[in-house]
């Protein structure tokens, strides 16, 4: 593919903020259906199965406590590697919270992180939109060639990219003041960088959960 | 944001006194409702509320006059822009009823109106920059205790008494209150309390 175009920079990129808004997962099923769209590099489709909503949980984190890296490594070949590392702090050490973490255990995961770039610059209100998204764990790129109804529509489960938990650091502290919690880390190793989901986003009424259409 | 507007400075504004006049206190509720108005001149807070409500109920803490202080500090780095509230207030003698205020203020997640002398109602803890999308009270930006200091002095004319600091981090300037503020108007034994609707 030639290269037309370049980049431009604008006074919006340089305002863009860190962090991450909401992190969205859920577990691969043999029947999910994904559908890709490698011209832009987006996902338009995460059903499960066919034509019916797939269901993710929410994870909110403590403010300022959560981001995705993503690095890329080239070794000459005609592909390059992208780790990609999502973390969060979750406070407090519930029973509640181990519970839910415990279900990541063993488990193939695909997750979306929506930073907090979706509002307009200078306004204050929260944004519904959900644009700024990146999904880790879903990627097509030397991904199995199981097709399900054309091209860019394949079977992910089998891909063998998805995203998986690697660690949950923390504790309670030891003085009274210190930091009591686990940082999850969320891994994912995938030979194209991370693409936005453009399809449908409804969250549910406690933001907890949402569906992906 | 496009700038769309200047300001404008009166004699008004060059008069208004300094400090602070009053200061109410309240916890953040499952359920409370804010409402937030954004304007091109305005940055205000017009309704707080109770799940449910009418009101919102207030705890007020008086101090000793010309001590207290809000000071707001922001900074920018890369394109965000932090706020750092501190509100300062001495409650003179350091005595049960104190030390229990104090405990009150203790562990839990606050919103707090302080009254200046200008007669302008400043709210902290309140923010509608990166808020919770779903629930107020899953709100991160709310005030704490972030600090107490108390001292029995040395001398016989020294002052007794705690110094509090309310503090907060937020993502916009803090904002005027713009609804109702109902005073109390019988605060014996620090039982008063004030509403905002």
């Amino acid at each position: 593919m030639a290269i037309a175009d370049g980049m431009a920079i604008n006074c919006s990129d340089l305002q863009a903020v860190g962090g991450t808004r909401w992190i969205a997962i859920r577990k691969f099923e043999s029947t999910d259906v994904v559908k890709f769209n490698n011209t832009d590099h987006t996902i338009e489709i995460i059903d499960q199965p066919s034509g019916t909503d797939a269901v993710w949980g929410v994870f909110e984190s403590r403010i300022e406590s959560s981001s995705l890296t993503v690095t890329g490594n080239n070794e000459g070949k005609e592909f390059s590697t992208y780790e990609c590392t999502l973390s969060w702090f979750i406070p407090g050490l519930t029973t509640a919270q181990f519970a839910t973490l415990y279900k990541f255990d063993g488990s193939c995961l695909m997750a979306m992180v929506v930073d907090n770039n979706d509002t307009t610059s200078g306004t204050t209100v929260p944004s519904a939109s959900q644009v700024h998204n990146k999904v880790i764990g879903v990627s097509g790129t030397l991904s199995n060639q199981d097709m399900a109804t054309a091209l860019t529509d394949i079977n992910p489960e089998r891909t063998q990219q998805w995203c998986r938990l690697q660690s949950v650091e923390g504790g309670t502290g030891t003085a009274f003041s210190d930091e009591i919690g686990v940082t999850v880390t969320l891994v994912a190793k995938q030979y194209e960088i991370p693409r936005a989901y453009v399809g449908s986003i409804t969250m549910d009424a406690d933001g907890l959960g949402l569906v992906t259409g | 944001m496009a700038i769309t507007n200047g300001i404008n400075i009166g004699c008004s504004d060059i008069v208004g006194a300094g400090g602070i006049r009053n200061i109410l206190i309240r916890t953040w509720a499952d359920g409370d409702a804010v409402v937030y108005t954004n304007t091109a001149t305005t940055h205000n807070i017009s309704s707080i509320k109770d799940t449910g409500g009418s009101t919102a109920t207030w705890f007020n803490y008086e101090f000793k006059q010309e001590l207290p202080s809000l000071t707001v500090t922001a900074a920018r780095e890369n394109g965000s822009t932090s706020y750092e509230c501190a509100l300062n207030f001495m409650m003179p003698d350091m005595d049960t009823a104190k030390a229990a205020a104090l405990q009150s203020l203790m562990d839990t997640c606050m919103m707090v109106i302080a009254v200046g002398n200008n007669g302008k109602a400043y709210v902290l803890g309140v923010s509608q920059k990166y808020s919770n999308e779903k629930a107020m009270i899953r709100n991160q930006t709310f005030a704490s205790m972030t600090g107490a200091e108390g001292s029995t002095g040395a001398g016989i004319n020294d002052d007794n008494g705690w110094t509090v600091t309310m503090g907060c981090k937020q993502w916009e300037a803090p904002r005027l209150y713009s609804g109702t503020l109902s005073l109390y108007t019988n605060a014996g034994s620090g039982t008063g309390t004030s509403t905002t609707s």
